[in-house]
């Protein structure tokens, strides 16, 4: 099989990995004979056709998989064609895709071939060759291998920006029904040891320490394949973020590649939900929600309005907020008003007090935010305070409307996208 | 200079270089100063570059001579006093057309604002200054992701494209950087204006008159590679062109390899 033919086999089955992510990490030390170097924000270098990002260069090392997870379209009963790379090859094409500016690195990921430790074996020394014998200082995202032993996940660390290993399910019980080869501690355990030797490294105050996994680490999970609840999922997110330190949870909506009776039949795959999923993730990270502020455990997030909005309409005795004093915390909290924005009228109110013109001024969109701010003690344009039509003004929002009527995947899907502004807002 | 009820308007005319216009704001400032001393009540000063000047009446025009050692005075003056964030923001709205008199303002504002400097650019009189210099940093952002170098057949890598703005000096360093053992020619063909990297030096040069060798062997091969790649890594059940015309809009779309 020809590397062309191959890339093609190997690309098919690694596109439904969601991380393009290539921000936050450190630039590794140059030489005469290196290649390559990281940009703090990350760089997106074009877009599929469907509106995603690409970022790195996202390929399995193989496809040839000894499991047999229901969702997955690389399972060993499946009959589709079976492709492995040879180290030297995904060297060879990431080295002259990145030497044309077409990537800014490498995402590898792998099938189990064999076994677990055979493959993270191999993946270990891939990285090690393209890191060591090319030179190359860009960036690396690999996938740890769930049950792999665990010094090949540490010395592949040394090599890699970002590591991650799936979840894959929301839930104990829906992994062992759909991935019964799978389980929730194999999967677990290499994020587990990562971020111990992270905590350890931070306290490491040694000047020359060796970089190790400098962009942290990510997981992602199938929504719509299982049952679980949408407030389970985001509780779920929260427990990773606190206690393993993740830097991104992703979600992807479930799409039917198989057919087996254990999976659900969908006519359409939920983009909306999973959009709103993001929108709540964005809630926990950036705007200091608790997921139990959010959404009920066992709920669904209603779809016809974003999670914020629904938390203000549901908690309007928090409002109107004066903008001239609020907290930055409590600014965050108006439907309308993102991080820069309420970045932006913290900065500007220094220097003189703010009306509703200046706040158009300084680049606040007041559609929706409008409703639930105060100016010097002001209503916009003598507006009244009435939370009924507030209610009914938030549930009507054209531009929600719009979304629901098409079903369209939204742009917060992308998540590179929102890497961009990271210098500011520090997304990632 | 013109005197009218009080007020003094002047304009100072530059060579529209980066160098000549750290002159005329070196000069405009010192003028500023030395006329507030000698009790004279207001006085406005303008800068344009030679390119967008039209003669009026209304006010007095100086000519500004382009001198290097007053240039890099103040060049090292706004690295010492202020940092380097500063001087890309001047850098950066110096490519925006007809922003001198902001700039002038922004320097006013950062004379006065001691250890806060840093936060000078928000000032509500520099939300314009702010969105232009965005603007440039968005499209050289851009360009970091959306620039193609196609290796030749004498090895060099070459990449042409048509920025919005003059951006070839600020998007150089960051492929020299990345690629320092490829020679390298960024090619501004709206401009004609080229940036060569020979793995010792980078110099700009006109180049209106560069001819392009053709492709090398491997680089059919590996374009045809991406291209495809390119093409199985769309998830077909997601598909959403506006999506994607929002982040990669037409114009840089002649550029990319995997749009041909």
């Amino acid at each position: 099989m020809d590397k062309l033919h191959k890339l093609s086999v190997l690309a098919e089955s690694a596109k439904y990995d969601v991380s393009c992510s290539s921000s936050g990490s450190v630039s590794r030390s140059k030489t005469k004979n290196s290649t390559g170097d990281i940009h703090i924000s990350g760089i997106c270098h074009t877009f599929t056709a469907d509106g995603r990002c690409v970022s790195l260069f996202k390929v399995l090392m193989s496809n040839d998989c000894i499991y047999d997870c229901k969702y997955c379209i690389n399972k060993c009963t499946n009959d589709i064609e079976r492709a492995t790379f040879t180290p030297e090859e995904i060297c060879d094409i990431t080295m002259n895709f990145y030497k044309r500016n077409y990537i800014e690195g490498l995402f590898l990921s792998s099938a189990i071939v064999k076994n677990p430790d055979y493959t993270m074996e191999r993946l270990l020394y891939t990285v090690k060759l393209l890191r060591e014998k090319y030179e190359f200082r860009g960036y690396i995202h690999l996938k740890a291998i769930p049950g792999s032993d665990s010094a090949l996940v540490m010395a592949a660390g040394e090599y890699a920006d970002r590591m991650s290993s799936n979840i894959e399910l929301p839930s104990k019980e829906s992994l062992k029904l759909l991935a019964p080869q799978k389980t929730y501690s194999a999967i677990l355990s290499p994020l587990q040891a990562v971020n111990q030797k992270l905590i350890e490294s931070k306290q490491d105050k040694a000047p020359k320490k060796r970089l190790f996994v400098p962009a942290g680490q990510s997981t992602q999970m199938i929504v719509g394949a299982s049952p679980d609840s949408d407030g389970h999922i985001i509780r779920l997110s929260q427990e990773l973020y606190k206690t393993l330190k993740l830097k991104r949870v992703y979600y992807s909506s479930y799409i039917p590649v198989n057919n087996d009776s254990l999976l659900p039949v969908v006519a359409e795959p939920s983009f909306l939900r999973e959009h709103r999923i993001y929108q709540a993730d964005w809630l926990l990270r950036f705007y200091s929600f608790t997921a139990e502020e959010i959404l009920d455990y066992g709920q669904n997030f209603n779809l016809s309005i974003d999670p914020k909005a629904n938390y203000a309409i549901n908690h309007l005795e928090m409002f109107p907020v004066e903008v001239n004093r609020a907290s930055y915390k409590m600014l965050l909290r108006v439907p309308g008003v993102g991080i820069k924005s309420a970045k932006r009228i913290i900065n500007a109110r220094k220097w003189s007090n703010l009306s509703f013109e200046d706040l158009t001024k300084i680049g606040v969109v007041l559609k929706r935010a409008k409703y639930f701010l105060l100016c010097n003690g002001r209503h916009y344009m003598g507006m009244s305070f009435n939370p009924d039509n507030i209610r009914d003004f938030m549930l009507m929002d054209d531009s929600v409307k719009r979304k629901m009527s098409t079903g369209i995947q939204l742009s917060m899907f992308d998540i590179n996208r929102n890497d961009y502004s990271s210098s500011v807002t520090g997304e990632y | 200079m013109n005197i009218n009820g009080g007020d003094i308007i002047y304009t100072l005319i530059y060579d529209s270089s980066f160098e000549g216009l750290l002159c005329a704001i070196g000069a405009a400032i010192k003028n500023t100063e030395k006329i507030k001393k000698s009790n004279l009540m207001n006085v406005d000063i303008y800068i344009s570059s030679s390119e967008n000047t039209q003669l009026s009446c209304l006010y007095e025009a100086l000519e500004i001579k382009t001198d290097p050692k007053i240039s890099d005075k103040l060049y090292n003056r706004i690295l010492k006093r202020w940092n380097s964030v500063v001087l890309q923001n001047i850098y950066k709205a110096y490519l925006y057309p007809q922003s001198e008199d902001l700039i002038l303002k922004y320097f006013f504002i950062l004379m006065n604002s001691g250890d806060e400097y840093f936060r000078a650019i928000l000032h509500p009189q520099l939300i314009d200054l702010q969105k232009r210099i965005n603007s440039v940093g968005r499209e050289t952002h851009r360009w970091y992701g959306f620039m193609r170098f196609k290796q030749l057949k004498n090895g060099i890598y070459y990449a042409s494209y048509e920025p919005e703005y003059n951006i070839t000096p600020l998007v150089m360093p960051h492929f020299v950087k990345r690629f320092n053992n490829q020679p390298l020619i960024v090619h501004d063909t709206l401009r004609n204006y080229s940036a060569v990297y020979n793995l010792e030096d980078v110099f700009y040069t006109d180049s209106s008159s560069l001819e392009i060798p053709e492709f090398s062997f491997e680089e059919i091969e590996y374009q045809a590679m991406w291209k495809k790649y390119f093409e199985d890594l769309s998830i077909k059940e997601r598909k959403n062109p506006k999506l994607q015309m929002n982040h990669i809009p037409k114009k840089y779309r002649k550029f990319l390899t995997e749009f041909k």
